[in-house]
């Protein structure tokens, strides 16, 4: 009734309207609809594909504990710290735990899947003594013959847009993290259909209260779907556009799910080029172990950070966030979250990050090796397979050789660019090996701890100077025709190359030395000696050794080959050196050992390879002219620095000192050093000078055992002059003692001959010597 | 998504596998590597075993400085060594122990990565090889097992038991060529 006398007295306008109207808001309506279906499609592939891009993660070798392991209780604590285990506070022993006892330390192992199968978590008591481990039991008593550790998670194989995160299943997310969220960001969480006007309202009030922003009114589901579009421009209409979507998400999936999402997705800091994502990579990033690990404390400390991982980046801003931290205990403890004295006692705590040490070179992100297990499963998988399929990638790398070498370089190319002008600008870079087996233990990009740049270990393609002479030497001693005694002229030589111009190589110090043996040759690294006898081989002969030893195709044979004008990065010539350390046995460098599926399953392995590409005699006295270098040639300024260790090991310099390179090994460890500009101008270090002590302080930091040289049937031992060659008494001459092939003839030196009583009973005093120092 | 990767075959020239002739007749015949004792003459030779490359001789240019005295050099005779028993570390011997184990159970996978767990504690211990050698061997890759039983040779100077195993292995690899 009233409404038909209400249409009366309008008369026109409205009638004339009408229809136009109604097809205005008839098409609103399906505007409104087809963009609500178009939000709904994009909101819901969005969570359901993000659900499973799950980067690979990437593990060390596993630590691997036996008795006489040379390592003692500290950096044995140290390793542990780094891998995120903690000290024990007197509640039950839980894996990543452990305490110390004296000279003991009591553990508890987090379990793990390794390729050869499931290890549960293990509690052992491993005994110390000076010398390193000494037993290791369970804790009833029993011996053990050896512990594995869970291996150290040293990142992931993040896709190129920088996102990394750690993806956690609904179960693995603690309990007390999803009530603390709730609790501070988003109390109506668990009613609200999305957004929560309520919450909107009360920021309000609170912001203008205090006439700044000071509280979001966002639930966690609106945090969520901004987080997925990775927009942070705060215009209305993304507002409106985020709380459709919140809502419309909240429709399809329940509240845990929406949770789940929001742990594993949220933005949480920023690490150079790569970005944080969700907490479990969180608590790696910030905490150095897994979420599980992480008490109420630590938990509030990442419930601080996820409100702004800029303004409470806790390393940048430790009493803002120390501030923060403690508001969000006592808001816990005000929500019956968390016992109040339990707040109040975590209050009291620092906050207990990852030390900045760590953070730099330790169980952080490790980028240099990360690239060189990305460039090997390249050739086998494809990028989305690594940055999104979830595969777990054990590694061959060493945790404590990775920081150790690191820190090696870092300090060491520091120290030198502290020099001058030419130096300012230096570069690093390091790679240190197992040579027997081909595992990769330590790659050093530069200088730069955690810089995910140019990795100058794996790409500084580089002349490798005098670093080239072993290929050199090996090829002589391999032709039968030359051994360590042997007479090179070290004289001046003119080579007429194929354009016509003359090379005229000089020594070092531009001094011939004359006859020299073939021993000093290479010790003293003489460019005359070597040329000399690199021409009469035949540089192709030296091309062919090169190839063999390195793996690498063989380089152009030119005379300047035979001082080393090929260039390698540190990489090959780690694989080059590590063939002569394996006796002639060339193990191709890797530094992936398995590959498995999100269940533990196997993919692929990458097992030892090796391939014999030189004579087992050869080697051997190569590896004794290898010593020499420490002892009276080029590296013997170092020699006090080296703990005692006798290691063998060759030192290169390039033209007009570009290059300054080191190379050697002991008895399980190789390491590569090398420094250099990136502008490739010169630095006016020699390979002594610059990459030696580098070099040094790497095998002394790894407490690299010394080299003992093979044995190779053939060969006996002779005492020669060291300068000559010539056989000789160490009463009247610098007489070392070196092995040649039997049958070989030699030269005594007048009037310090050794008699013939003596070369007997030298003899018999290298057998004795030889079971006496047997393995 | 991705095969299994396979080791490829290690290249060895034919000369060393002559030497390797020449190895096993020094065996055969009792030969001792390492006895020393002085022999009068420098021209004397010891009898080059089949296949071994004949050692070359080489007359010395005198060096300027001291005129030379030609010398000879010591020869092995052929003495037997005496059998000192090498010692390998316990806890790599546990480790190809259960290699061992997990290869009977028809586990190659696991043996190879126990052995190689075994490489890493213990890598001057010959018996390793010897086992990756039979694990690649049984896979079909002779290659392998030829380099790895060189290997375990070059490894075994004191082992006479391993040297043998090493031989036996090399033996079998030459014949699954």
């Amino acid at each position: 009734m009233s409404r038909q006398r209400a249409r009366k007295p309008g008369p026109g306008p409205w009638r004339r309207l009408r229809r136009p109207l109604l097809w205005l808001a008839l098409a609103g309506v399906l505007a409104l609809a087809g963009w609500l279906a178009w939000l709904d499609a994009r909101i819901t592939s969005q969570f359901e594909g993000r659900r499973w891009d799950q980067p690979a993660q990437v593990f060390a070798e596993p630590v691997e504990l036996y008795t006489g392991l040379p390592l003692r209780i500290e950096p044995f604590v140290e390793l542990l710290g780094a891998q995120g285990y903690r000290e024990a506070d007197g509640s039950a022993p839980r894996p990543g735990f452990w305490w110390r006892e004296g000279n003991s330390v009591r553990l508890v192992t987090r379990p793990f899947r390794f390729p050869d199968g499931e290890q549960p978590a293990l509690a052992a008591q491993v005994d110390f003594t000076r010398a390193g481990v000494g037993r290791i039991r369970d804790l009833e008593g029993r011996e053990l013959p050896l512990l594995r550790l869970d291996p150290m998670r040293i990142g992931s194989i993040f896709p190129a847009h920088g996102e990394d995160r750690i993806v956690l299943a609904p179960d693995e997310v603690p309990e007390l993290l999803e009530e603390a969220l709730i609790a501070v960001e988003d109390r109506r969480f668990r009613s609200h259909p999305g957004i929560d006007p309520e919450g909107i309202g009360r920021a309000l009030v609170v912001n203008l209260r205090a006439g700044e922003v000071r509280q979001g009114g966002s639930t966690l589901t609106q945090q969520l779907v901004k987080s997925y579009f990775l927009d942070s421009r705060q215009t209305l209409g993304r507002k409106v556009t985020e709380a459709f979507m919140a809502m419309l998400l909240e429709r399809r999936f329940d509240k845990d799910d929406i949770l789940t999402a929001y742990v594993n997705e949220v933005y949480m800091g920023q690490d150079g080029p790569r970005a944080i994502h969700g907490f479990g990579l969180a608590s790696a990033f910030y905490f150095g172990k897994p979420l599980a690990e992480l008490d109420p404390v630590e938990i509030a400390t990442l419930v601080t950070i996820v409100r702004g991982p800029s303004y409470y980046n806790p390393w940048r801003h430790p009493q803002r966030v120390l501030e923060r931290r403690d508001l969000v205990l006592s808001l816990l403890a005000g929500q019956g979250v968390l016992e109040p004295e339990r707040a109040e006692r975590g209050a009291q705590r620092p906050l207990g990050l990852r030390s900045a040490d760590t953070q730099a070179t330790g169980a952080g992100f490790q980028p240099a090796f990360l690239g060189l297990v990305r460039r090997q499963l390249q050739q086998d998988y494809r990028d989305s397979d690594l940055d999104s399929a979830g595969l777990v990638v054990l590694t061959t790398m060493d945790p404590l050789a990775q920081r150790r070498a690191q820190a090696a370089v870092s300090q060491g190319v520091a120290e030198l660019r502290r020099r001058g002008a030419a130096t300012a600008e230096l570069q690093g870079a390091a790679v240190v090996t197992r040579p027997a087996t081909g595992e990769v233990l330590a790659v050093v990009g530069g200088a730069e701890a955690g810089f995910d740049g140019f990795n100058r270990a794996l790409d500084a393609h580089r002349p490798i100077g005098s670093l080239v002479k072993p290929a050199v030497y090996l090829a002589a001693l391999e032709s039968g025709r030359y051994h360590l005694a042997s007479t090179l002229q070290d004289l001046p030589v003119e080579v007429t190359l194929e354009n016509g111009d003359t090379w005229a190589p000089t020594n070092f110090d531009e001094q011939p030395r004359g006859p020299v043996s073939l021993l000093r040759g290479l010790a003293e690294s003489l460019n005359l000696a070597t040329v000399n006898l690199g021409l009469a081989l035949g540089p192709e002969v030296v091309a062919a050794q090169l190839a063999g030893l390195s793996g690498e195709p063989p380089p152009p044979a030119y005379p300047s080959l035979l001082l080393g004008s090929v260039e390698y990065p540190p990489l090959v010539v780690a694989q080059f050196y590590g063939a002569i350390a394996a006796g002639g046995f060339r193990a191709p460098l890797r530094a992936v050992r398995a590959v498995l599926d999100p269940a533990g399953q196997p993919l692929s392995r990458y097992p030892v390879d090796i391939a014999a590409v030189a004579d087992p005699a050869a080697i051997v006295q190569l590896q004794h002219a290898m010593l020499q270098v420490f002892e009276r040639g080029t590296a013997r300024s170092v020699a006090g620095r080296l703990a005692g260790q006798a290691y063998a090991g060759k030192t290169g310099t390039s033209g007009d000192f570009r290059d300054s390179w080191f190379a050697g090994f002991g008895r399980d460890t190789l390491a590569v050093a090398w420094v250099g500009r990136d502008d490739n101008a010169p630095t006016g270090l020699t390979g002594a000078g610059g990459a030696l002590p580098i070099w040094a302080d790497i095998m002394t930091g790894l407490g690299a055992q010394a080299f003992v040289p093979a044995r190779a049937d053939g060969l006996v031992e002779v005492e020669i002059d060291y300068a000559s060659g010539l056989l000789a008494r160490s009463s009247c001459a610098d007489t070392v003692f070196v092995p040649v092939p039997q049958g070989v003839e030699l030269y005594a030196m007048r009037d310090c001959a050794p008699d013939a009583q003596d070369l007997g009973e030298r003899g018999l005093e290298w057998l004795r010597r030889l079971f006496r120092d047997g393995p | 998504m991705v095969a299994q990767v396979v080791p490829g075959r290690a290249v060895v020239r034919p000369r060393r596998r002559l030497a390797a002739v020449g190895l096993l007749a020094l065996a055969a015949a009792g030969c001792a590597p390492f006895p020393v004792v002085e022999r009068p003459q420098p021209e004397a030779r010891e009898p080059v075993p089949a296949g071994e490359p004949p050692p070359e001789v080489r007359t010395m240019p005198a060096p300027p400085a001291a005129e030379p005295l030609p010398r000879p050099v010591p020869q092995p005779a052929p003495q037997a060594l005496p059998e000192v028993p090498p010692s390998y570390h316990p806890a790599g011997e546990a480790l190809v122990e259960q290699a061992r184990r997990e290869a009977l159970l028809g586990n190659v996978a696991a043996a190879g990565s126990t052995l190689e767990r075994a490489l890493r504690i213990d890598g001057g211990n010959p018996w390793i090889w010897i086992e990756l050698g039979h694990l690649r061997l049984e896979a079909g890759q002779a290659g392998a097992a030829e380099s790895m039983a060189r290997k375990a040779l070059s490894l075994a100077m004191t082992d006479p038991q391993a040297r043998q195993a090493a031989e036996r292995l090399l033996a079998l690899a030459d014949g699954g060529r």
